[in-house]
């Protein structure tokens, strides 16, 4: 729990910052979310919240990975990671229509590497 | 020489992992557990006041937990680390591990991890340390002489939240360690999971990273042994005494 407060700049930082990278579990590679947000002027700590600025996901390897987001505004509440990918979304309008304006929108993010969308057999 | 373990399946939260505050955490599901094997659970949580105890539980497997390692500095200038091993006692598939928040403040990020061994000679030495509030790069040495060919594995949990986008794992037996996990929140913490699968030469292993060195950082870890070779390591009465006691336990 860092010094500060939910302003980026009681930090000295441009922005606030929440990011994950595992390993993807065939070795080829790993899987990147990093996503960027301001602060709203009236949220305090524990509870910051925020425009989100951008949004980035990365894969490096060779299988797919879906971010969850489980806090996600509109569905579907995950986003797939193509391999060989790296792509930053800024526009806000874009992040409007996936459901990730503020930043309670994207915590609580994990990685999945079986297609959400397919219910498993049984 | 001697034969590394093997590791076979990393386990997380699907969702929210050092990135929220639930009471509890369970893991995916290891996809088979064999009688015999070893799991590494570690977890990190931002802030070390309010500490409870708490000990993991899996879903099947008759896993019998032990605590390895913890850093827990009762401050809320600082993190808190845990390390513990659970030997699996029955064969079983679809197993999850839960583990309750270690802190009865409901508002911390937390998080954990398991790691499933098999192939290995039991438990060495551990890894536990902190840099109290300064700001340094994470440097864990083992608290004995590994043996050789060990696997190791640690957790480090930094209350700052220095941003590792470039970061850089230290150097074990000529690679770096390979990381498992990166989680870092600029507002709340960051968490960095790693492991190296052998150590080489049997000796101090330090673990950790160079980059980012400015961390306030809390680490607890193991050193998971490798199973006899053709040709022993030399003789290292403590370690040695350490491998055997577990491998006893190990057996019964």
């Amino acid at each position: 729990m860092p010094l500060g407060t939910c302003d980026p700049a009681s930090r000295g930082d441009a922005f606030n910052q929440s990011t994950q990278e595992v390993p993807l579990p065939d070795g080829s590679g790993s899987v990147l979310i990093d996503c960027r947000f301001g602060w709203d002027g009236t949220s305090v700590r524990p509870n910051c919240d925020g425009p989100v600025s951008s949004v980035r996901t990365r894969n490096t390897g060779t299988s797919t990975a879906w971010a969850l987001l489980p806090n996600k505004k509109r569905a579907p509440l995950w986003v797939q990671v193509d391999p060989g990918t790296d792509v930053t979304i800024t526009q806000k309008g874009t992040l409007s229509n996936l459901g990730l304006s503020n930043y309670v929108d994207v915590q609580g993010v994990g990685f999945v590497f079986a297609d959400p969308a397919v219910t498993p057999p049984g | 020489m001697a034969t590394p373990p093997t590791r076979v399946q990393y386990v997380a939260p699907a969702s929210g992992n050092y990135g929220s505050s639930p009471a509890s955490f369970t893991t995916a599901a290891f996809t088979s557990l064999t009688s015999g094997d070893l799991i590494v659970v570690l977890a990190g949580i931002e802030n070390a006041i309010s500490a409870t105890t708490v000990t993991p539980t899996a879903s099947g497997g008759s896993v019998t937990w032990t605590s390895r390692a913890s850093q827990t500095p009762g401050v809320n200038t600082q993190s808190a680390a845990y390390c513990w091993t659970g030997a699996v006692g029955a064969s079983a598939s679809s197993v999850t591990v839960s583990l309750n928040r270690p802190s009865s403040d409901a508002t911390f990020w937390w998080g954990v991890s398991a790691t499933q061994w098999s192939a290995h000679g039991g438990v060495g030495t551990t890894f536990s340390a902190n840099n109290g509030t300064s700001a340094t790069a994470p440097s864990i040495a083992s608290a004995a002489a590994c043996a050789a060919n060990s696997a190791v594995q640690i957790v480090i949990n930094d209350w700052s939240a220095i941003d590792g986008t470039t970061r850089t794992w230290r150097t074990i037996n000529g690679a770096a360690e390979a990381e498992s996990l990166y989680v870092r929140d600029s507002v709340h913490h960051a968490a960095y999971g790693g492991y190296r699968l052998d150590t080489g030469a049997a000796g101090t292993v330090t673990q950790g990273l160079t980059t980012p060195s400015t961390m306030r950082w809390v680490a607890a870890g193991v050193e998971i042994l490798g199973t006899a070779g053709a040709a022993a390591a030399p003789p290292r009465p403590t370690a040695v005494i350490t491998r055997n006691a577990v491998m006893r336990a190990a057996t019964i």
